[in-house]
């Protein structure tokens, strides 16, 4: 914590690298909780969920590396990706819930983007998981404050 | 190593330890759920019937102890891997274990291919046919990532030399594939593979309870922890 040069207070210094963790954090268990879904569970995951996939991995690395460097430029790489993301996500629940109609799908072979897979107490779905982790990534990485 | 290093693999492993204990946990309650068996608190749409159909083909014992359903697809390449461990295995339990195949057609000639193997089951010589299949599945089947511009082998051709090569009467298979004799049958399984949650080739269910994951090893472990009862 010896950054003697800034002017932020440590307190501030706690408060960005906990929304760091946080992202990281959420990064992880999205990644592992998918490969879960996918290799456990043995369900098929449809061709969306791969584009998501593509986001979300990376970024376990993307903030993982910037906060072992104490990289405090980390959301200007990290947002990209996590807004790709989230822009396929939220795409894929319009999809999902019916508010675009499903015959512009571009899922063509193997499971359907719209297939309903999981619905834990009557409403958690995995399309909505992935959009409520690449919500809240993004949140702390705005709330994020850069430094050059 | 600094502090952020160790923060970081500290919170990784514990979330992957709690996947793969997770992994294990998920995969115990999925085997431990039989899907059939006992008449009492069963999903309505699943019953014993949708499990083992009186017309499927069956190998071993009535009265065995383990009934091991295999839902296959002759053209899977996994399926035809996997064959000489499902043969082993029914030696190495001879008399304590009935094999039971049900179809879950998923590839382009798997209709052609069943409507063969069950046709020559009219001959008496099912078990070989499926073996030969598997064996020359190099031939005729379609191979995963060949480009498709290479020439499609001619399948007739081929499936009249295996039936000729078996002994069969030619005549016989080929009118029952004219005639699409087994379709119904073969559509009937591809549902009961849909409404028992089978996504993949092969899937084992052993005395009703579904193999979590694919294997010998597991395989075996589940037939064991089924005959101890």
């Amino acid at each position: 914590m010896e950054n003697s040069e800034q002017i932020e207070n440590p307190q501030e210094t706690k408060l960005f690298e906990a929304l760091a963790y946080t992202a990281w954090i959420i990064a992880l268990v999205a990644t592992v909780g998918s490969l879960f879904f996918s290799e456990v569970m043995n369900l098929p995951p449809c061709v969306l969920c791969w584009y998501q996939r593509i986001a979300m991995y990376p970024l376990v690395l993307i903030i993982g590396v910037s906060i072992v460097l104490r990289d405090r430029r980390m959301k200007y790489y990290a947002l990209p990706v996590c807004l790709s993301g989230l822009a396929v996500s939220i795409y894929h629940n319009l999809l999902y819930y019916g508010v675009i109609p499903d015959s512009i799908t571009p899922c063509t072979q193997g499971i359907s983007c719209t297939s309903v897979q999981i619905e834990w107490l009557g409403f958690v779905t995995i399309p909505m998981m992935a959009l409520a982790a690449f919500v809240s990534i993004g949140l702390c990485l705005l709330f994020y404050k850069s430094k050059e | 190593m600094n502090k952020e290093i160790k923060i970081l693999a500290a919170i990784a492993i514990v979330v992957v330890i709690v996947a793969v204990v997770g992994a294990s946990y998920y995969r115990n309650s999925v085997q431990n759920a039989r899907v059939t068996g006992n008449s009492n608190s069963e999903k309505s749409s699943i019953n014993a019937e949708t499990l083992v159909r009186s017309d499927s083909p069956t190998l071993g014992a009535a009265d065995a102890p383990v009934t091991l359903v295999e839902f296959l697809d002759p053209e899977c390449e996994s399926c035809a891997a996997f064959a000489p461990v499902v043969k082993k295995i029914m030696k190495d339990y001879d008399g304590k274990i009935r094999l039971v195949v049900r179809y879950m057609p998923l590839h382009p000639n798997s209709m052609r291919a069943a409507t063969l193997t069950e046709a020559a089951g009219e001959q008496g010589k099912y078990w070989q046919m499926q073996e030969l299949l598997f064996r020359k599945q190099s031939e005729w089947g379609e191979r995963h990532g060949a480009p498709t511009s290479a020439p499609k082998p001619d399948i007739n051709a081929l499936f009249d030399k295996y039936a000729m090569e078996l002994g069969l009467d030619l005549g016989k298979i080929n009118s029952a594939v004219k005639e699409n004799r087994y379709q119904a049958k073969l559509e009937r399984d591809r549902r009961d593979g849909q409404t028992l949650g089978v996504r993949q080739t092969p899937t084992f269910f052993v005395n009703g309870r579904k193999l979590a994951r694919f294997g010998e090893f597991d395989l075996r472990a589940l037939i064991e922890d089924e005959l101890k009862k």
